[in-house]
C-alpha cells in the first residue's frame, strides 16, 4: 500500500513538472480575437534614434485598425544577426526585420528566413523601382523579393570644417585624388602624445572593410570577384592601391590613427572625430552620434566630402555599396503576415520619415527631396554644414552594387585577415593580397 | 484478463525511476541529443540556415579537411599552447600561494576571498578590465614599462596576444586552484609534519616530501578540470581580440563559433567538435592512467 502511495506520488510528480513547461505557453485563443495584433519589428538601431518614433506614430495612426508595432533592438554584429537568425528560425516571436547587408538578404531569403514578396507587392500594386528608384534594381533576385530597400545612404567622408578652415585648405571637390587625400590628411596631422590630433581615421577596429570601398569607383561592382565569380579579385592593383595607401598613412605618415590602436583602445568614429581628435573620419552612419550633443559634446561644423577615387580618368562608378539598404523583410513564420505587410507598405511608403533626423532617409521617390532633406539636417543647425551635406541625399550616377557572394564569408575572413596584416605593417599590400588571392580562390575551386 | 502485477523489488525499482524521470528527460533532450546529433550532422554538410533535413551526406570529408585548414591547424596549435601553459603555471602558483597563505598568513579567509573573487566575477567584465589594463596607457602597461623602455602593444602584437590571455587567464583561475589547495591542506594530517620537524625536515624539505605528495590528488583534480576548462577558452578571445591579430589568438571553440556561425557550415562546426571531445578525451585518460603511477601508495 504504501509503495503504490510513494508510485502514485512520484508520478503526479513527475507529470506536474513536465507539464508546467507546456501551460505557460498556451493562450486561452477567444481573449486574443478582441486585442489588437501586436507585430513585433527587430531592427539594429537603437530606438531612440527613429525606430520608436516611426512604431509610435504607426501605432496612432492605427490604433483603429486592430493592428500595433513594438520596436526590438538587436545589435547590428555577427553576435546580433546571429541572435535573430536563430529566433527566426526557431519560430520566436518576430514578425518583422531589418536586414542590413545583401549577402545576409540573399542568405535569409534563400533559407526561407524572409517570406519571398513579389507576388504580395504585385497584388498590393507596388513597384519596386518606380516608387524606390533604380537603386533598387541589384536587389531583385530573378524576380524574386526577399526584402524591401528602405533607406539611401551615399559614401561620403566625414570632415571637420574647422579644422579645415584652421589649416587654409579648401573643402576637397569630386574628382580629388588618393595623392590629395593623402597631403591633406597629412597637413592636417599635429600634436604629440594623447593630444595628437590625426588627419584621418580609419574605423578599421569595426568596419575593416569599408576603405576598400574607395576602389569601387574604378572596380565597378563585385570589386572582390573576377568575371562569374570563379576566382577572386584580391590581388588587382586597385585594392592593392587602396590599402597600401591605409597602410602608409597608418605606418610612414602617421596621418591616421593606427589599427594597433583601434584595436587595443577599441576606438569608434564618436570618441576619435567627434572627440576632436581626428579631422576626417569614414562613417556617415554615425550622423545620430553628431546630433547626441549631450553625449558627444562638440562644437565644430561637419562637412560631407565626395570619396577621392586613384584616378579621376579612370573613376566611373559610384560607390553603392550599402547606400541602398535596411531590407525590410517579413518573418516567412510570422502568424501575422498580412498586418505586417500592411505596416511594410506603410513604412515603405514614408513612415518611415522619422529615421530620416538620424540618418535613415527614406527612399520612397513620394517624398519631396526638400522634405528628406530638411528632415535629415533637423536639428543639425551650427553642427551641419549644409552645402556639403545636401549632396549626401543626390541621385549618384552609375551605382556599382555587389551581386557575387559565391563563399562570400570565407573570402570576406581571408580578405580581412589580410587587411589587418597590411595596417599593422606587416607586409606590403601587394605581397600579402597576393597570398590572400591564393588562399581566398581555394575555397571557390 | 491478467493484472498487470509487479514485484516489491520492481516497485521499489519502478518508483525510482519515475523519481528521476524528469532529469532524465531534460538530459535526453537538451543533452543526449545534441550530442548525437552533433555526430550525424558532422557527416554532413549541413547550413543551419537551410532549416533541418536540408542536408546531404559527405562521409568523412569535414573531418579529413581540417587537418588542411590553416585556421583549424592555428587554432588547435594555439589551445595547446594556451592550455599547457595555463594549467602547470596556475597550479604551481596556486599551491605556492595556498601554502603561504596556510602558514604565514593572518587574515586567511580575506586573503582567499580576495583571490577568488576574479574567479567568480564576470567573464565579460574581467575582458573588458584586461583591455583597458593591456592599452598603452593601462596599469598593466605601466608597470613593464618600469623595466622595458618600449613594451609591446599587447593585444595588438601577433607575438603577444596570446601571451596576453594566458596572463589574464592564470590571474582569473589561480584563485579557484587556491581556495581547493587551502582546504586540501588544512585536512593534511598534523601527525606527519610533527614527525618530519622531529625528524629535523626543513620548510622546503617538507614542501617537496609531504606537502606535495599528500596532495597529489587534489593536483590531478584541479590538472583535468582546469585543462579541460583550457581546452574550451572562448569568452576572452571573442571579447579582446576576435582571434586576431591574425590567427595569433585563434583558438579550438573560437573557431567552431567561427565555421558555425559565420561560414554557416554547421556540419564542419561539429566535426571540429568531436575533434576536441577526442582530444580531451585522450588527455584526460592519460592523466587517470599517469596519476595512479604518482600517487599510488594512497
Amino acid at each position: 500500500m504504501k509503495k503504490s502511495m510513494m508510485l502514485l506520488m512520484a508520478a503526479v510528480f513527475s507529470c506536474a513538472l513536465l507539464s508546467a513547461q507546456g501551460s505557460s505557453e498556451g493562450q486561452p485563443a477567444a481573449s486574443a480575437a478582441k486585442k489588437p495584433v501586436l507585430l513585433r519589428l527587430w531592427g539594429g538601431v537603437p530606438g531612440e534614434y527613429g525606430p520608436q518614433q516611426t512604431v509610435d506614430k504607426f501605432n496612432e495612426e492605427f490604433k483603429n485598425k486592430g493592428i500595433q508595432a513594438e520596436y526590438v533592438r538587436f545589435v547590428n554584429d555577427d553576435t546580433g544577426n546571429m541572435k535573430l537568425e536563430t529566433t527566426l528560425l526557431g519560430g520566436g516571436d518576430v514578425d518583422l526585420f531589418i536586414t542590413y547587408t545583401s549577402a545576409n538578404l540573399v542568405k535569409r531569403g534563400t533559407g526561407g528566413m524572409s517570406l519571398e514578396l513579389s507576388g504580395k507587392l504585385d497584388e498590393a500594386g507596388f513597384d519596386m523601382v518606380k516608387e524606390l528608384g533604380d537603386g533598387v534594381k541589384p536587389y531583385i533576385y530573378n524576380g524574386k523579393v526577399y526584402g524591401v530597400p528602405t533607406k539611401m545612404e551615399n559614401y561620403f567622408i566625414l570632415a571637420n570644417k574647422n579644422m579645415f578652415d584652421e589649416a587654409g585648405i579648401p573643402l576637397p571637390q569630386e574628382g580629388w585624388t588618393y595623392d590629395d587625400f593623402r597631403e591633406i590628411a597629412r597637413k592636417l596631422t599635429h600634436g604629440e602624445g594623447q593630444d595628437k590630433v590625426y588627419g584621418m581615421y580609419w574605423n578599421t577596429n569595426m568596419e575593416i572593410f569599408r576603405p576598400s570601398y574607395l576602389a569601387q569607383t574604378v572596380l565597378g561592382p563585385n570589386f572582390l570577384y573576377k568575371e562569374g565569380g570563379k576566382e577572386t579579385n584580391l590581388d588587382n592593383p586597385e585594392l592593392v592601391k587602396i590599402n597600401q595607401l591605409v597602410s602608409d598613412m597608418m605606418n610612414v605618415d602617421k596621418s591616421a590613427v593606427s589599427h594597433t590602436d583601434n584595436v587595443t583602445q577599441k576606438l569608434s568614429v564618436e570618441s576619435q572625430f567627434l572627440g576632436g581628435k581626428a579631422a576626417m573620419s569614414l562613417g556617415v552612419w554615425t550622423i545620430r552620434s553628431i546630433k547626441n550633443k549631450e553625449k558627444y559634446p562638440h562644437d565644430f561644423v561637419t562637412a560631407y566630402l565626395p570619396p577621392p577615387v586613384s584616378d579621376p580618368a579612370k573613376a566611373q562608378y559610384s560607390i553603392g555599396e550599402g547606400v541602398v539598404g535596411d531590407f525590410l523583410c517579413i518573418n516567412s513564420k510570422s502568424t501575422h503576415i498580412d498586418e505586417a505587410f500592411q505596416f511594410l507598405l506603410w513604412y515603405v511608403r514614408g513612415g518611415m520619415l522619422p529615421m530620416a533626423p538620424y540618418g535613415r532617409v527614406p527612399l520612397y521617390t513620394g517624398i519631396d527631396p526638400q522634405v528628406k532633406l530638411d528632415a535629415y539636417l533637423q536639428n543639425g543647425e551650427g553642427i551641419l554644414d549644409p552645402p556639403t551635406v545636401s549632396k549626401f541625399l543626390e541621385n549618384l550616377p552609375n551605382m556599382a552594387v555587389s551581386t557575387e557572394t559565391n563563399h562570400l564569408p570565407e573570402v570576406s575572413k581571408v580578405y580581412n585577415d589580410a587587411l589587418e596584416e597590411i595596417y599593422t605593417g606587416r607586409g606590403e599590400a601587394k605581397d600579402v593580397l597576393a597570398k590572400a588571392k591564393a588562399k581566398a580562390d581555394a575555397f571557390l575551386k | 484478463m491478467r493484472a498487470f502485477h509487479l514485484s516489491r523489488q520492481g516497485k521499489t525499482d519502478l518508483t525510482g525511476y519515475v523519481f528521476i524521470l524528469p532529469n532524465l528527460v531534460g538530459m535526453a533532450l537538451f543533452v543526449l541529443l545534441p550530442l548525437l546529433f552533433s555526430l550525424f550532422i558532422s557527416f554532413t554538410d549541413w547550413d543551419f540556415t537551410r532549416g533541418i533535413g536540408n542536408w546531404s551526406f559527405v562521409g568523412i570529408s569535414n573531418y579529413v579537411e581540417m587537418w588542411h585548414d590553416e585556421w583549424f591547424l592555428a587554432s588547435l596549435k594555439n589551445t595547446c599552447i594556451f592550455a599547457f601553459t595555463v594549467v602547470p603555471v596556475t597550479i604551481a602558483l596556486a599551491l605556492v600561494i595556498a601554502v603561504i597563505i596556510d602558514k604565514y598568513c593572518v587574515a586567511k579567509l580575506p586573503m582567499k576571498l580576495a583571490m577568488f573573487l576574479p574567479y567568480i566575477s564576470n567573464v565579460t567584465a574581467v575582458a573588458i578590465i584586461w583591455i583597458m589594463m593591456y592599452s598603452p596607457w593601462g596599469p598593466f602597461t605601466q608597470f613593464v614599462q618600469l623595466f622595458v623602455k618600449n613594451p609591446p602593444q599587447w593585444l595588438g602584437d601577433p607575438h603577444w596576444a596570446l601571451f596576453s590571455i594566458i596572463v589574464m587567464s592564470i590571474w582569473t583561475n589561480i584563485g579557484y586552484a587556491i581556495l581547493i589547495y587551502t582546504s586540501a591542506i588544512s585536512g593534511l594530517s598534523k601527525e606527519l609534519y610533527e614527525a618530519a620537524e622531529v625528524d629535523g625536515a626543513g620548510a622546503i624539505s617538507t614542501f617537496f616530501h609531504i606537502t606535495i605528495p599528500e596532495l597529489a590528488p587534489t593536483t590531478f583534480f584541479l590538472v583535468i578540470t582546469t585543462m579541460v576548462n583550457s581546452f574550451q577558452i572562448f569568452a576572452p578571445v571573442q571579447i579582446m581580440t576576435r582571434g586576431g591579430p591574425g590567427t595569433s589568438t585563434h583558438v579550438l571553440v573560437y573557431y567552431i563559433y567561427t565555421a558555425a556561425f559565420t561560414f554557416y557550415r554547421m556540419g564542419y562546426a561539429a566535426a571540429i567538435s568531436w575533434v576536441l571531445f577526442l582530444i580531451l578525451f585522450v588527455i584526460t585518460m592519460f592523466q587517470w592512467h599517469g596519476q595512479k603511477r604518482w600517487s599510488s601508495y594512497i
